[in-house]
């Protein structure tokens, strides 16, 4: 039911891969993933910007209960995490005990695994979050 | 635009129905609503289903339904917005009436989650998320349930136990409505002890999964006074969407989309939110109703769970939220649920005895939601 197709993982490469978003050249204001008309300001004038790769926890869960495709990397802990510019990204926590996450932690992006889709389906890779030591 | 009036209702009692397809429990709410109209000849009709492609490998569900209910050739739609399918398919049928196109419009909605089992029904309900970025992700409803619960626990300072106090008086209420599906009372310490699904959400924050479906009638209000000693008015309707990614929205404790779908019900319905009398509020998870208390008006931000304990919305309350059950425990057949709750407070505006309470309420709210306060509807309705 989670089934990344190839054409759709391809397309979103550079956002999965390099965190790539865009810029409001109007309002300045950014948005990941990338959009080409800008909510606050209707300009249709953005551009290509690339996210910094630290933030901070905002929020956080640990997934016990995971729909089924993702049932056998179960517990596995997701976050809201707010970048150093303030655009916000929900990604996977990696790396870290889920008890020792906590509000507030500074973490950092990665390139990791994010599920196989078995023998001969695609192995998706994106980003996902660790903490900073 | 003309005046709509409820002159039908007919409800399924929510359950797994192993026994009974998608085409039965339907047509067991048509059946009751129509006699519980005096049997109009329905001319349209609008049906709330959010997922019948996945749970029971169907498309063209409209045509199916209407023709196994006996209402042959009659043009029929299915409206999906998520979770709040039904709320929207009753503003379809209200428009419908509202706008003269047809006189006798039949609002349903119906969900069959029976045919999967629980982690299947969880990635179908999954695709009400952004696939790209947050399905893919591993997130499930609960975990964006459990993201906000944990946000607003920190920032206003609450406990779980108090946010599971929405939960202990759907169960409650459930008690005495003969159309819930979980009809018994549960402890506070069992809704914090029960299995983790995303941290801090327990299986006893969320809504089952069942199978129900319920029917209403609309006509104008003209011809429903020649009907009915009571039909309801539909006064007032609102429905607002928001972006489905939650990293999109600024804050996010703000359920922008309720908010703006209250305004313009209030609006509609000349009335403020002080004059509600009862309302049935869609707590998929106990945060999403405490967030929709705080959004139409019926509480400060931060203090919904304060005004719970002091038994605010209690039955015999201030103002009685959920007597239903809400979706603790009355269920939530996904797509059905906006029509349950609109019919509940139909219900409970006549005075009928299945969800009668000591008040005699005028106006009454009900409202849905999809998701994590991506789409939502505001009914408000009158006694006339």
């Amino acid at each position: 039911m989670s089934d990344l197709r190839v054409p759709k993982l391809w397309r979103e490469i550079p956002q999965h891969y390099r965190l790539e978003a865009s810029k409001c050249l109007s309002c300045g204001r950014i948005y990941f993933p990338p959009k080409t008309i800008c909510n606050n300001c209707k300009s249709k004038n953005l551009e290509k910007t690339a996210l910094p790769r630290k933030g901070v926890i905002e929020t956080f869960t640990i997934i016990r209960n995971a729909p089924s495709k993702y049932e056998l990397y179960a517990p596995y802990a997701i976050a809201i995490v707010k970048l150093e510019n303030d655009v916000k990204i929900l990604a996977q926590i990696t790396d870290c005990e889920p008890a020792k996450l906590q509000i507030g932690m500074p973490v950092e992006a990665v390139i990791r695994r994010l599920y196989d889709d078995g023998e001969n389906g695609v192995i998706h890779y994106g980003f996902k979050f660790r903490p900073v030591f | 635009m003309r005046d709509v009036a409820i002159i039908g209702v007919g409800l399924t009692k929510i359950d797994l129905h192993f026994d009974k397809s998608i085409r039965e429990i339907f047509k067991e709410a048509v059946s009751k609503a129509l006699d519980d109209a005096f049997n109009p000849v329905i001319e349209s009709a609008y049906i709330g289903n959010m997922a019948a492609d996945e749970f029971n490998n169907q498309k063209n569900i409209s045509s199916l339904l209407i023709d196994f209910s006996g209402l042959n050739n009659i043009p029929a739609t299915r409206i999906e917005t998520g979770e709040s399918s039904g709320g929207s398919a009753l503003i379809a049928g209200f428009n419908d009436v509202a706008s003269g196109l047809h006189d006798f419009v039949l609002v349903g909605g119906v969900e069959k989650m029976s045919e999967v089992v629980s982690t299947e029904a969880e990635s179908i309900i999954s695709l009400g998320m952004f696939h790209e970025y947050e399905t893919i992700q591993g997130l499930s409803p609960e975990g964006a349930a459990a993201l906000i619960m944990r946000l607003y626990m920190h920032k206003y300072n609450v406990k779980d136990e108090d946010i599971a106090l929405l939960a202990q008086q759907d169960h409650k209420n459930a008690v005495s409505n003969p159309y819930a599906q979980l009809r018994f009372e549960v402890t506070l310490e069992s809704i914090l002890k029960a299995r983790s699904i995303a941290d801090p959400i327990t299986l006893m924050h969320c809504a089952p999964i069942g199978d129900g479906a319920a029917a209403l009638i609309l006509c104008p209000m003209e011809e429903a006074k020649k009907i009915t000693d009571t039909p309801i008015q539909i006064a007032g309707i609102g429905q607002a969407s928001d972006a489905l990614g939650l990293t999109q929205r600024d804050d996010l404790l703000d359920f922008k989309s309720i908010r703006l779908a209250a305004e313009k019900a209030y609006k509609m319905a000349k009335i403020k939110p002080e004059d509600v009398q009862v309302a049935e509020i869609f707590d998929s998870y106990t945060i999403y109703g405490l967030l929709a208390l705080e959004e139409l008006g019926f509480a400060q931000r931060g203090e919904a769970a304060a005004m719970l304990k002091n038994g605010f919305f209690s039955k015999n309350g201030v103002k009685p939220v959920n007597i239903s059950g809400g979706l603790k425990a009355r269920g939530h057949p996904i797509g059905a649920t906006g029509v349950y709750q609109t019919a509940e407070i139909a219900l409970t505006l006549r005075g009928d005895a299945q969800l009668k309470i000591d008040s005699t309420p005028e106006v009454g709210l009900a409202q849905t939601l999809s998701g994590a306060g991506v789409n939502s509807t505001v009914q408000i309705l009158r006694r006339v």
